[in-house]
């Protein structure tokens, strides 16, 4: 079964799911709530965006003097860092480095990345003990699912799922008090911490000029995961490097009011590099891995390169009708929404992921909120311009569009062709065929009730009046 | 031109034709049994009006020119405009050596060009007839050049570019001497403004049509930052709840416009829906690619705006309220929806109306 043909079938029956529905729209009102309060703690939220933009795009179209001075800067430290050019290199990495420091448990914090190159299932493979220490990312993997969001994994559960997951993992008294259920994971992940010998992060955002690494959370899970065990590694895009430290005092904040309307998120921490000869704490190797996979492919498009301005707060998904609709798992792609569907074809290949582009209104609700300002709606345009020049379509497709041109390419033809379909439509609802399957209009039909069918065009009425006068 | 009017034209609109897409009198019921031999009646109703109208446009064989092409006007036999003609840019009234033929005063007249997007004309006839109706209350004469189709909007979203890019070309060639091109349609007109320079990049129609573009207004938008009107003296005594449609608030940033337009109408109660700035779930092929998703959407829609109270729901895009008007269908909802144009048209009583006998297929 393909991508295309697992998709359809997902958000068919995720569409119908009125109870995922109601638990997605609530959980995305308390957001909408909070963010449009977030944006009035800005003086100027347009103008916020508009920077962050700029940074974006300083960092992008000067890529490679700020990835080298960033590595510089880390490998002055004593910290490593490794260029991996596909996602098969990162993992090889990181799995040999586990076996050479014979790591047996690792902690991880939420990162889009491992997710990306599938690193957890990988681990696993070799026998490592992998915990997710992001209480939404603990929770779908104690159920075995990828992450439903980008910031909040877990989302599509409520507390009753919840508490009845962790009474069938744990054996905890099933109570639904948000503070037990968070005690209940705190004390599962204590124990992971103090046991693991590598903590694995993402990163929010790569510092040149000081050879940072950014890393923001709300619950405090990274700042143990990357000081307790005595092997931190970072694995990240290249697209995170931003030029300066300074301009993290604009994007912490735009990115804690997208993300979740927060005015800065709990925990900003930046490290970057291992414990130095005075330092009493910390990890005794840092690692850092910059992934490519595909992005360099991005950055060569002058037109769609600013999709690398993304900063993964997941505000399109938010805002986007149609997650709001078949939420994060249909997508089956590590971005979801409509960051995922301009993304994602780049990523793994225009022809497997196209339909992504294809699902979309063109609203440009994502567009709109965008903090980084990328023009999401557009590049599915764009994304579907080039699945039709590179990318197989159904031939019945092409031909139907030919014969449309052919069609409206002149005025005669178009009324012609308009008053033979009208005839057709307006007989074949008189016999009482709508949504059968002789119904012309079935795909329309189906869910909605045809539109009445005029006897006239607007063009013949139009003659009309004109010709009595 | 050919459809340059002498007079302001009265168009027969009923009372209690309110539906945007203007169902007429003789659309065939939907129904087995005797709704169907009645909608056959109606259909041999028409085609034999239709050949009574031809029988009579023959007798022109016979008749001298001025007699049968009707005083003052231009018109070429009907027969003739069976056949394919050369393009023809409309014409620009205010220019002083536009054709005789157009009666002076209409020259004193702004002139506005009607752009009607594709399924506007071939399914939603009444949006158009409402349309022109407004613009000439307000006193502008009402152009609609016939050698108009498409703007190419449904090749250009799902990728065809190169199917859409002689479309695009040819509303350049039609509309260039249009002093302003008025569409009653959100999304078309956003293809033109917005995505036309991109589309014909590179070609030489590209300078024209990054200038036609700012001269192509959606409807309401014309209305009252062009024409300056937000009182049409329009009469409309329902509850309406107003459907943000995506691309006239997020690509043409028209929020206030409609709303404005409306609450100028005597006896509306303009109520807003919850979410009222989400989309419906229409999207073009959108639709039938991805109709469980469609469906979804315009389900939220939908009951939405059945939350608000109101008996109308109107928008500034006929595609927004067809597929919204589908889904009402199907929920047996009471609430219908109405091209804005279709309220702003309105001037009569709603007495005779009833929410269920108003809306005959």
């Amino acid at each position: 079964m393909t991508a295309a043909q697992d998709f359809l079938r997902n958000a068919a029956t995720k569409s119908a799911d009125l109870v995922h529905r109601q638990i997605i729209r609530r959980g995305i009102d308390h957001y909408d709530a909070a963010v449009r309060g977030g944006r009035l703690r800005f003086l100027n939220w347009q103008a916020a965006r508009e920077k962050c933009q700029d940074i974006k795009r300083e960092a992008m179209n000067h890529l490679d003097r700020y990835l080298e001075e960033f590595e510089r800067r880390v490998k002055e430290r004593g910290g490593r860092v490794f260029w991996a050019e596909t996602g098969e290199e990162a993992r090889r990495y990181i799995l040999e480095l586990a076996e050479a420091r014979g790591v047996r448990t690792i902690v991880k914090s939420k990162s889009m990345v491992a997710e990306e190159i599938h690193l957890t299932s990988a681990l696993k493979k070799q026998g490592i003990q992998v915990f997710e220490t992001d209480l939404g990312e603990f929770i779908v993997q104690l159920r075995d699912e990828a992450p439903y969001h980008i910031v909040t994994p877990a989302m599509h559960l409520t507390r009753q799922d919840i508490a009845a997951l962790f009474k069938d993992k744990f054996g905890s008294m099933g109570t639904d008090d948000p503070k037990v259920l968070v005690a209940t994971a705190r004390e599962a992940l204590r124990h992971a911490f103090f046991t693991a010998e590598m903590g694995i992060t993402g990163a929010n955002f790569l510092v040149a000029d000081s050879g940072m690494v950014s890393v923001t959370t709300n619950e405090g899970n990274a700042d143990l995961g990357l000081s307790l065990p005595k092997i931190h590694v970072v694995i990240t895009g290249i697209e995170k490097i931003i030029p300066s430290v300074e301009d993290l005092a604009i994007l912490w904040p735009v990115l804690a009011t997208a993300g979740t309307g927060q005015p800065i998120t709990c925990y900003n921490t930046l490290v970057g590099g291992p414990r130095a000869a005075n330092e009493s704490q910390g990890p005794e190797e840092f690692h850092v891995i910059l992934l490519d996979n595909g992005r360099t492919d991005l950055l060569a498009d002058p037109q769609q390169r600013e999709v690398l301005h993304c900063i993964r707060c997941g505000a399109c998904l938010n805002a986007c009708p149609i997650y709001r609709n078949i939420g994060g798992h249909a997508y089956a792609t590590t971005y979801q929404g409509p960051i995922g569907s301009v993304l994602t074809p780049h990523l793994h290949g225009l022809n497997e992921f196209q339909h992504l582009s294809q699902a979309s209104t063109l609203c440009g609700a994502c567009t709109d909120v965008c903090p980084v300002k990328i023009d999401l709606h557009h590049h599915l345009l764009h994304n579907r311009r080039n699945a039709v020049e590179r990318a197989n379509r159904l031939w019945p497709e092409r031909i139907a569009f030919k014969a449309w041109r052919w069609t409206v390419t002149s005025a005669w033809r178009f009324r012609f062709v308009g008053w033979i379909a009208r005839r057709v439509l307006r007989w074949s609802y008189a016999l009482g065929l709508e949504s059968t399957p002789l119904d012309p209009l079935r795909a329309w039909t189906m869910d909605r009730a045809a539109p009445p069918i005029p006897a006239t065009s607007f063009r013949a009425q139009w003659r009309k009046q004109s010709g009595a006068n | 031109m050919k459809t340059s009017a002498k007079t302001p034209v009265k168009i027969p609109t009923k009372s209690n034709d309110y539906s945007f897409s203007g169902q007429s009198v003789e659309a065939p019921a939907l129904m087995w049994g005797k709704g169907a031999f009645a909608a056959l009646r109606k259909e041999f109703q028409f085609l034999l009006g239709a050949l009574l109208w031809r029988l009579k446009d023959s007798r022109s064989l016979i008749l001298p020119y001025s007699k049968r092409t009707g005083e003052g006007s231009h018109r070429p036999r009907k027969v003739l405009q069976r056949f394919p003609q050369p393009l023809q840019p409309c014409r620009d009234h205010s220019n002083k050596n536009a054709a005789s033929s157009s009666p002076s005063y209409t020259r004193l007249m702004p002139t506005v060009t009607m752009f009607i997007p594709c399924f506007v004309d071939q399914l939603c006839p009444q949006v158009g007839l409402d349309m022109a109706r407004v613009l000439r209350r307000i006193g502008y004469h009402v152009d609609f050049p016939e050698q108009q189709t498409c703007c190419g909007q449904p090749a250009f979203n799902t990728g065809y570019w190169k199917d859409a890019r002689p479309l695009a070309e040819r509303f350049v060639r039609v509309f260039r001497e249009a002093q302003s091109v008025v569409c009653p349609s959100g999304s078309c007109t956003t293809v033109v403004r917005n995505f036309y320079p991109e589309l014909l990049a590179a070609t030489p129609y590209h300078d024209e049509s990054r200038r036609l573009g700012q001269r192509v207004y959606e409807f309401s938008e014309f209305l009252v930052k062009v024409a300056r009107v937000t009182d049409l003296g329009a009469n409309f005594p329902h509850r309406v709840t107003y459907h943000d449609a995506c691309h006239a608030l997020r690509e043409l940033r028209l929020k206030q416009e409609p709303r404005a337009l409306l609450r100028h109408v005597r006896g509306i109660e303009l109520v807003e829906m919850p979410y009222s700035e989400e989309c419906c779930g229409f999207g073009g092929t959108f639709a039938t690619k991805f109709h469980m998703i469609s469906a979804a959407m315009g389900d939220t829609k939908a009951g939405n705006a059945e939350k608000s109270g109101a008996e109308f729901v109107s928008s500034t895009d006929p595609s927004c309220l067809m597929q919204i008007e589908g889904i009402l269908r199907r929920r047996n909802s009471n609430v219908r929806t109405i091209h804005i144009a279709g309220i702003l048209a309105h001037t009569g009583e709603a007495a005779e109306f009833t929410l269920n006998a108003g809306l005959k297929r």
